[in-house]
């Protein structure tokens, strides 16, 4: 069957029900307190949004922000176990990877895709990669004119590899729209993009990887105009 | 939505091979007599890639901790991309400020896949330096 390059359906739909965050990582620092839920005296609480993994000393793992209070504050899902000022916390958006076809898959996927379950046996094995993808690094979206658009830096590479490949999935981990997203029970692994390289790329022994288009308007990987 | 696709046969890519990818993202023409400028590019970026990659494999051997630091690579990015805007001197092209802007989000891009290569690269051979497989982990898990 075939891959085409496409931006899945349901994830359109899924950006409406604010199922994917795409936020880049912000490093603000603030005071914890422990026992509390909240954390004040941020240095800023631009680009952070409800829902972001939360990291630092004295914050349980797994945190996540319930709320954003104010310029200066936020409410986390657990409560800090320590007490400190000027703490540097790690603020991240939704974890997105990218998986990869192998080469002659048997099924069709593009904008019909929903889940990175839908790939089964077609996703590609071989040396140096492990199934369901490397994880990706996400870049804040930005604007330009009219145009929305998001990127991820660095680009995915698989070094020390061997196998082929004729395409690839973006997909989000995070569960973060509850419900059945194809075969996915638990709405993890919703597909966002599904992209054909034209072709099989083989490595053998060595590095591949995938350049994402330029950050643009008329060229970002996933834009909103 | 056009992703490229980039291999090498051991190691990361060459700076010839990443000078080649980068310049096929941000220059595209037609136009036969944009082979020059094109070639430009090329030359300007390959010496770039070479600096950054000996740079990177330097400071990974020297720090313990290098893989545990930001990607450092904005210097480069920016002269790269004034070199790549001056390739089209004394030719009919123009590279407008707007392409530069565009050009040096690639190549830090770019810059910055290169350098995270060098770092996974040095993870696998290294499995006694935790910042290293920290950071391998962190794509990879």
């Amino acid at each position: 069957m075939a891959i085409t390059s496409a931006y899945c359906t349901s994830a359109k739909a899924e950006h409406l029900w604010g199922a994917h965050c795409f936020a880049g990582q912000v490093t603000p620092t603030g005071t914890t307190s422990s026992g509390s839920f909240q954390i004040t005296s941020l240095s800023a609480a631009t680009g952070i949004a409800v829902g972001m993994s939360i990291s630092g000393t004295g914050i349980p793992a797994g945190s996540v922000v319930a709320s954003v209070d104010s310029a200066t504050a936020v409410t986390i899902s657990k409560a800090a176990t320590a007490s400190g000022s000027g703490v540097t916390l790690t603020l991240v958006g939704d974890v997105f990877k990218i998986a990869l076809f192998k080469a002659s898959v048997v099924g069709s996927f593009g904008a019909a895709t929903v889940n990175y379950t839908d790939m089964g046996s077609d996703e590609t094995s071989g040396t140096g990669y492990t199934a369901t993808g490397l994880a990706l690094t996400n870049v804040s979206p930005t604007t330009s004119g009219t145009t929305a658009y998001v990127n991820f830096s660095p680009n995915p590479s698989w070094t020390s590899s061997t196998f082929s490949t004729d395409g690839c999935l973006i997909y989000n981990t995070n569960a973060r729209l509850g419900g059945t997203s194809g075969t996915n029970t638990q709405g993890a692994g919703r597909a966002v993009g599904v992209f054909s390289f034209g072709g099989t790329q083989a490595v053998s022994s060595g590095t591949l990887s995938i350049l994402m288009p330029a950050a643009g308007s008329s060229t970002a990987i996933f834009r909103i105009g | 939505m056009k992703l490229v696709p980039l291999v090498s046969t051991g190691g990361n890519h060459s700076p010839s091979d990443w000078a080649q990818a980068t310049t096929s993202i941000i220059f595209q023409s037609d136009n036969p007599a944009a082979d020059v400028v094109r070639q430009h590019i090329i030359d300007a970026l390959e010496f770039s890639y070479g600096e950054i990659i000996d740079m990177e494999r330097a400071l990974l051997a020297d720090d313990p901790e290098h893989c545990a630091k930001p990607y450092d690579i904005s210097f480069f990015a920016d002269v790269s991309a004034c070199l790549c805007q001056n390739a089209a001197r004394d030719t009919p092209f123009v590279l407008s400020d707007e392409w530069k802007d565009a050009a040096f989000q690639t190549i830090g891009n770019h810059f910055v896949t290169a350098v995270h290569i060098e770092r996974l690269l040095f993870a696998e051979q290294h499995p006694e330096n935790t910042a290293a497989v920290a950071y391998h982990d962190r794509f990879h898990k």
